[in-house]
């Protein structure tokens, strides 16, 4: 685990990274079915606009 | 007329637990005489969990046929949403295998579902053929065929 801890190096152009999820805040079990995710990070739901980058 | 009643063919498809025909329930084997096991057709044409009306309405019996088949909707829910989670734990723990959390969360999960595959399995029939528990019958043909099911 110590691995993923480190300082990540500094991003460069040409190359997609994604960010590493963390186990982190999870629905009811009723409520995780109903968004189609556990994890309220993943939960995306479809606007139909452009959105906040940080969204 | 004597020789209808004593038609081989006639007696066999009578005894047949699996034919939706009504009066089969009452002539299916001793131990599946369960109420709460075993819904004929017309409760189980009773609509979704929250409805008032059906089609059987004798006032004596309408709390007593709703409640059943209500509590195994709610059951077979509870089922979906925890082997849900599971899957979802589980792809989570395929990228985080050392995650302690995720795998304590996962051991909580996974006691819940099979706690709630076997309460529905005890009370309303097998889910699956390597759970068929009735040792004196093979309810796995008792239990309504999927398409039988309401909703």
């Amino acid at each position: 685990m110590d691995y993923m801890n480190k300082k990540r190096p500094q991003q460069v152009v040409g190359m997609a990274y994604v960010p590493w999820q963390n186990w982190g805040e999870l629905y009811e079990p009723a409520k995780a079915l109903q968004c189609g995710t556990l994890f309220a990070v993943l939960n995306k739901p479809f606007i139909g606009c452009r959105c906040d980058r940080k969204r | 007329m004597n020789e209808m009643r004593n038609n081989p063919y006639r007696m066999r498809q009578q005894e047949r637990p699996g034919c939706t025909r009504t009066e089969n329930f009452a002539k299916t084997p001793q131990c599946m005489n369960d109420n709460s096991r075993m819904q004929p057709l017309t409760q189980r044409s009773l609509a979704a969990p929250y409805a008032g009306k059906s089609c059987d309405m004798r006032d004596g019996n309408k709390s007593k046929q709703q409640r059943p088949v209500w509590d195994q909707r709610k059951c077979m829910q509870n089922i979906y949403e925890l082997g849900f989670i599971m899957v979802e734990t589980a792809l989570f723990l395929d990228t985080h295998p050392e995650d302690a959390e995720a795998l304590a969360y996962y051991a909580e999960m996974k006691e819940k579902y099979h706690e709630a595959v076997r309460f529905y399995s005890d009370n309303f029939g097998p889910l699956n053929i390597h759970n068929v528990t009735n040792e004196n019958y093979w309810s796995w043909v008792a239990t309504p065929m999927p398409w039988e099911v309401e909703g």
